[in-house]
């Protein structure tokens, strides 16, 4: 594997007001992604909502109960978003006197593999089995966000591959997806958790 | 390769997410018996301890009835009367607990095809429940809250519940239609939401259990089938139903 060459020139903070030529560039590489992930999260949401909650989904041995298993897999989902933040941050330069190891790279996009695969079978879980629900606030954030996580994702997945992306669009949206997926586990685990107690 | 992997990715958690639904809806669809299981353990349907026919006990004054006024204190549900209900856990079913002179009565359902009625004695703020086809609860009562879990069709279902006062709390209704006899249970929560399921048979090893008609609280009946059934509020507080 080639060493990591540190991620796509990023100079310090983002010039002012670009002219109006690089905004429509910009645009242009933003809109089809931005456009499928508001697809994503609007059918989740959709699908969560309209489609009858059987209260059933595929459960895990060794578990005391789907709530404990997706709050374990939650919380395995948010200590990998949190190695992204830290690996991220390396890449960028913005933890001083580190220099980025060459390994960084692929520590990060694994880290961001596992934590994403993490968080799939908890959703399906949730749309499955519970649906898309609104009957306290914590419950509604959690819906909302719930569906809006897998909408940012896939706009950062999508943009990550295009060339001609300023430098401050990957981490404004890895901060997002980061951002919600923490409020998630806050209004979902961290509430089991401290409810229930800690336990399988 | 490279630019490609994020790609991957998405369609990796996309074919998980398909795999994992389409084993959903094969665990919910309904066994061969009927029994609505689709945990996988409905091999544990013998049928174990109390009937959860709670018509046992319908001494409304005996018993160290100390309660603790308008508003269930903790330990004026610890001692005696109240009624707790709300969502589990998952919030996908509901649960509802009614206490009448340590006499313990709860359902869960959520509204579809799993339910259970367990039912048990209070010994000291702490609920061992009972019922048909190996459901059983354990609940503790403490700060107003009745935190717990029920096991149903061999899966755990936890929650913790918040009291609750007439017109919300448990309702039931055991009725023949057709030529049928059916156990139907009501739980209004808190805030007004009615979730309901019904048992068609509810004495047989598998009875086959769906969501129940909508309960009219005013006039307490709903119609099952064409056929008008009344329920009765399962509540603590003034001992209807126990």
């Amino acid at each position: 594997m080639a060493a990591y060459s540190g991620p796509p020139a990023y100079s310090p903070p983002p010039a002012p007001p670009p002219p109006a030529r690089a905004l429509d560039s910009l645009a242009r590489v933003l809109v089809v992604p931005s456009l499928i992930g508001c697809l994503v999260a609007l059918t989740l949401g959709l699908y969560g909502r309209l489609h009858h909650a059987t209260g059933i989904a595929v459960n895990i041995a060794g578990f005391s109960s789907p709530g404990s298993v997706k709050s374990w897999l939650a919380t395995g989902a948010a200590l990998f978003a949190i190695v992204q933040l830290g690996s991220a941050a390396v890449m960028y330069g913005k933890v001083p006197r580190l220099t980025a190891p060459s390994w960084i790279g692929g520590l990060h996009r694994w880290s961001g593999r596992i934590a994403f695969l993490l968080t799939v079978p908890v959703a399906v879980h949730c749309l499955y089995a519970l649906g898309f629900a609104n009957y306290s606030t914590r419950v509604l954030i959690h819906s909302v966000l719930g569906c809006l996580f897998f909408g940012a994702f896939t706009v950062k997945m999508l943009i990550l591959p295009k060339r001609g992306v300023p430098g401050w669009i990957l981490p404004v949206i890895g901060a997002i997806v980061f951002a919600v997926l923490i409020v998630i586990w806050f209004t979902s685990a961290f509430w089991f958790f401290s409810t229930f107690g800690v336990h399988r | 390769m490279k630019r490609r992997s994020p790609i991957i990715t998405l369609l990796v958690g996309a074919a998980l997410a398909i795999g994992l639904w389409i084993a959903s809806m094969v665990a919910a669809s309904p066994a061969p018996a009927g029994s609505g299981s689709g945990y996988g353990a409905s091999g544990s349907l013998a049928t174990t301890s109390a009937p959860a026919s709670q018509a046992a006990t319908p001494s409304q004054a005996a018993g160290p009835s100390v309660t603790a006024g308008p508003s269930p204190t903790a330990s004026g549900v610890l001692l005696g009367r109240g009624n707790f209900a709300g969502m589990d856990a998952d919030g996908g079913a509901a649960v509802a607990i009614a206490i009448h002179n340590n006499n313990v009565v709860a359902y869960f359902c959520d509204g579809h095809r799993v339910d259970a009625w367990v039912s048990g004695v209070a010994t000291g703020g702490k609920l061992e429940l009972t019922g048909m086809r190996g459901a059983r609860a354990e609940v503790s009562l403490a700060s107003g809250q009745a935190t717990g879990w029920v096991m149903v069709n061999g899966t755990r279902h936890m929650f913790s519940l918040g009291t609750v006062h007439s017109p919300s709390g448990l309702f039931r209704s055991v009725a023949v239609v057709h030529g049928k006899m059916i156990k139907a249970g009501w739980i209004v929560l808190g805030n007004g939401k009615k979730i309901g399921s019904l048992e068609v048979d509810p004495n047989s090893a598998a009875p086959v259990t769906g969501t129940a008609p909508p309960l009219n609280v005013t006039t307490l009946t709903a119609v099952d089938d064409g056929v008008t059934i009344t329920a009765m509020p399962v509540d603590g507080e003034t001992g209807s139903g126990f």
